[in-house]
């Protein structure tokens, strides 16, 4: 995998490529903290991702949450993969309301997906 | 009290009895299925949809074969199906070895099923040897042994499981945080749950840390599942077997099939997550006394995170769903059933006796010359003519149910004698009934035997003959009017003309000097003892094979025509009658007695003169239209005494391809045949194939044709014999 961050003033933009799976766990989470505390506004681009699971999911949770916390944004660039639709369907992922954290209603896994119908 | 128990005892026994009864069926189908879906993926071992298939079929047998308590073939079936989600998954290649030992294991279930069903046997031991076979083949050690039961019990519900039956589960998956590091993706246990039906699936995220203290090896999420499935509660279990002590998984029915359709609403919001756990009654009280909706409420107040919510709107959604797609199926009713094989059985035979009724009915309705009952008399026999028709298209099953068995034999074979064939099916959709197609599959299978090992050559001696190396055997099936038509035809070698002659000479089958036309030397490799095979292979060539065939075809009223081209190939191919139950008869009398002839066989009838018949001596020959044709006379070897008329005809039959002439008194006209069996004391008259009832309740034989003449034959043969100077 991946995984690049780059900065322009105040935006982020964080790049997942190839496989974002679980050993590639840590480099993402590296990659999520700097954005997080190097800028406010954090966009993630998955269009070069070839494989995903429960782990990427989870942490891309973690950073929303976070970056709800600091008050700063952090939204997907552009529609995600179907790739990524998929396994946030397969996971259980999709909802229609965010969770407690989610007060600008940006949640990542609000309206996206194909519903948690198996 | 013991009583009771007993009483009960019985009950379970007898809806377990019931319940095997019902699955046998869909047993055997579904290790067709399995047996076809592996055959498919052989041709390309990356096929995901034969791959599923595969694993579809698999997992069927082992939920259903739990649930009609075959234990011993659930718990196998579970080894083999964890071991090929392996395959599923992308972990191991669907290699030939992993196909031929998923072969051997779905004879392995075979044999178990026949055990109960056929009252076969099954060897214990080669359970084991199989799942050894399979760990070899397991990349690492991945593949721990299953041990039945399900440690961490769910809670069981208060509402009465029945197997076969819709129910929808509530499931709260939560595994442990180092699950990933045992080789565990959940979100393979959430898929193999949607294999069970309608699912929906919602992740708990709110234990999710912050970045700060994310363990990225860890799984931080749990899954509240709503299933709807007729598969039993073990199959659930069966999905999280490997997890147990690496997961808490709780399972609860909350609705289940038919008990609940009067129910309009399912739960309220509160309902359902006071039953989950999630939320206090007294935390549900003070929500309830606002004016908002209670889901949110609920979140507002912070008392129920939004996803808990969110999941018991799933659940109240997916029930109503459920319910309304029950009362939809309730309307419509269902599509097909499934009814056990002497059932319908049982209704040709009484369809068949009201055909004989009716034909009574008609008979004594025009004697009696009443116009009222004549009319009733019409109407009763078209109506019968239409439910005995129906009756008849019930017993009716596509061919292609059998043509799997067919793959597999192709394939074993090949692969024993190191030959590479392609078998290819048409027409699998033809229709035939079920007793015949079962009566039919042996003699197919000697048939595509014998094409494998005589007809098509090894792949150096067909590239050597400028053919393709892979051989191809085409297994057809249409229909043509009251018949099918079936052809077995090969690209290889063809039929030896000179070798078969040459071995008919040895068996003392022909003269030397007999001069034969192509096909009549073609069908005597359907005679006794007949084989030309060089060696006496494990396959076939042992001198036991076409003559069975000819025999099991003829008992169905089949016949069988050969044609080959040398270097070409063979085809065989076999003409059958739709049904065995009904017939077209042609029915004839000679003085009371009355005889039908299937009238399949009959060509045409002529007139025989007493003058003809007496200029003809012994010769038993007419003249018919300058074609010599020779014929029986029934009076004489059937016994029937009386005088014969002074016109007696001749219904000139076709058997075998030749021309044969019956001699009877009179020719009554078609006749609609219900075919009864002799009954045990007659099982050894030849030449009569059973018999029926007329409308006036007499007894009318049916004629075995083509065995009667080869009687007639043999006999004639012997008196020659007998009567030649010594």
């Amino acid at each position: 995998m991946g995984t690049s961050f780059t900065q322009s003033g105040n935006r982020g933009l964080v790049t997942l490529d190839g496989e974002v799976t679980l050993p590639h766990a840590e480099d993402l989470r590296r990659a999520l903290i700097k954005a997080l505390i190097d800028t406010d506004d954090i966009s993630i681009a998955l269009d070069g991702m070839q494989d995903v699971d429960l782990s990427c999911l989870q942490l891309l949770c973690s950073a929303h949450r976070s970056a709800a916390r600091l008050k700063k944004r952090i939204y997907f660039a552009g529609d995600p993969p179907q790739l990524f639709k998929d396994m946030m369907t397969a996971a259980g992922f999709t909802r229609s309301t965010g969770c407690k954290l989610d007060c600008d209603k940006s949640c990542l896994w609000v309206g996206k997906g194909a519903g948690n119908v198996g | 009290m013991s009583d009771n128990r007993e009483t009960f005892d019985d009950s379970t026994e007898n809806i377990v009895r019931e319940l095997r009864a019902t699955f046998r069926e869909e047993a055997y189908e579904l290790l067709s299925e399995l047996e076809s879906a592996l055959l498919e993926l052989e041709k390309d071992p990356a096929d995901n949809q034969q791959i599923g298939r595969a694993f579809r079929a698999m997992h069927t047998i082992k939920g259903s074969g739990g649930a009609c308590e075959f234990h011993e073939v659930s718990a196998f079936t579970h080894e083999l199906e964890s071991i090929f989600d392996k395959v599923r998954s992308g972990k191991m290649t669907a290699s030939k070895e992993i196909i031929t030992l998923t072969l051997t294991a779905k004879d392995q279930i075979e044999a178990m099923f026949n055990s109960y069903y056929r009252g076969g046997t099954v060897d214990p031991d080669r359970t084991g040897e199989i799942l050894a076979s399979f760990r070899k083949l397991l990349p690492g050690s991945a593949a721990a042994p299953a041990k039945p039961g399900f440690s961490s019990q769910p809670k069981a519900s208060a509402k009465k499981e029945e197997p076969g039956r819709t129910m929808t589960y509530r499931i709260r998956f939560r595994p442990v945080p180092g699950i990933f590091s045992q080789g565990t993706n959940p979100v393979n246990l959430l898929n193999e749950l949607r294999e069970l039906g309608k699912c929906n699936v919602v992740a708990q995220t709110e234990a999710i840390p912050y970045l700060e203290d994310f363990d990225p090896q860890a799984c931080h999420t749990y899954w509240d599942v709503i299933l709807s499935t007729s598969r039993g509660l073990n199959a659930i279990q069966d999905v999280f077997i490997f997890v147990k002590d690496s997961a808490e998984v709780k399972i609860d029915v909350i609705a289940e099939g038919g008990y609940l359709e009067d129910e309009k609403a399912y739960k309220k919001l509160g309902e359902i997550l006071l039953e989950r756990g999630d939320l206090s009654p007294q935390d549900l009280k003070k929500v309830l006394n606002g004016k908002k909706r209670v889901g949110e409420m609920l979140v507002e107040t912070g008392i129920v995170p939004p996803s808990k919510v969110e999941s018991a709107l799933v659940e109240q959604q997916h029930v109503r769903e459920m319910r309304e797609q029950r009362q939809g199926h309730v309307d419509q009713g269902s599509s097909s059933i499934r009814v056990a094989t002497s059932r319908l059985d049982s209704l040709v035979n009484l369809v068949g006796e009201l055909v004989t009724v009716q034909a009574r009915l008609s008979q004594t309705a025009l004697n009696t010359g009443m116009p009222a009952l004549v009319n009733i008399a019409e109407e009763v026999e078209r109506l019968t003519a239409s439910l005995r028709d129906n009756a008849m298209s019930i017993r009716m099953l596509p061919i292609g149910t059998t043509f799997s068995k067919f793959r597999r034999v192709v394939r074993d074979l090949s692969a024993e004698l190191g030959k590479e064939i392609e078998l290819v099916a048409e027409g699998a959709e033809t229709e035939l009934d079920k007793t015949v197609i079962e009566r039919l599959s042996d003699p197919l299978v000697h048939i595509i035997r014998n094409s494998v090992d005589h007809g098509i050559e090894l792949p150096e001696v067909r590239m050597a003959a400028g053919k393709p190396k892979r051989g191809t055997i085409t297994l057809s099936a249409l229909h043509s009017g009251a018949h099918v038509l079936i052809r077995v035809q090969d690209d290889g070698a063809g039929l030896d003309a000179a070798a078969i002659r040459a071995k008919a000479i040895e068996k003392g089958l022909i003269q030397p000097e007999a001069e034969l036309g192509e096909s009549e030397l073609m069908e005597l490799i359907l005679a006794p003892g007949f084989s030309t095979a060089r060696n006496v292979t494990g396959v076939s060539g042992r001198g036991v094979g076409m003559d069975v065939v000819k025999r099991a075809i003829d008992a169905l009223r089949g016949t069988i025509e050969i044609s080959s081209v040398p270097g070409r190939g063979t085809s065989i191919m076999l003409k059958l009658p739709l049904t065995l139950a009904i017939i077209d008869g042609f029915l004839t009398r000679i003085c009371g007695e009355h005889f039908i002839f299937p009238l399949s066989l009959v060509q045409e009838c002529i007139e025989l003169s007493r003058e003809e018949a007496l200029k003809a001596s012994n010769r038993r020959l007419a003249n018919v239209r300058g074609q010599i044709v020779p014929y029986i006379r029934l009076r004489e070897y059937f016994l029937v005494s009386g005088d014969s008329p002074a016109f007696e005809q001749i219904v000139i039959v076709n058997v075998d391809g030749r021309r044969v002439g019956l001699v009877v008194d009179t020719v009554v006209g078609e006749h609609q045949t219900v075919l009864k069996s002799l009954g045990k004391y007659y099982h050894g008259v030849e030449g009569i194939s059973g018999a029926t009832i007329l409308g006036d309740g007499t007894v009318a034989l049916i004629l075995d044709i083509p065995k009667l003449v080869r009687m007639v034959e043999q006999q004639e043969a012997q008196m020659t014999r007998g009567g030649e100077p010594s």
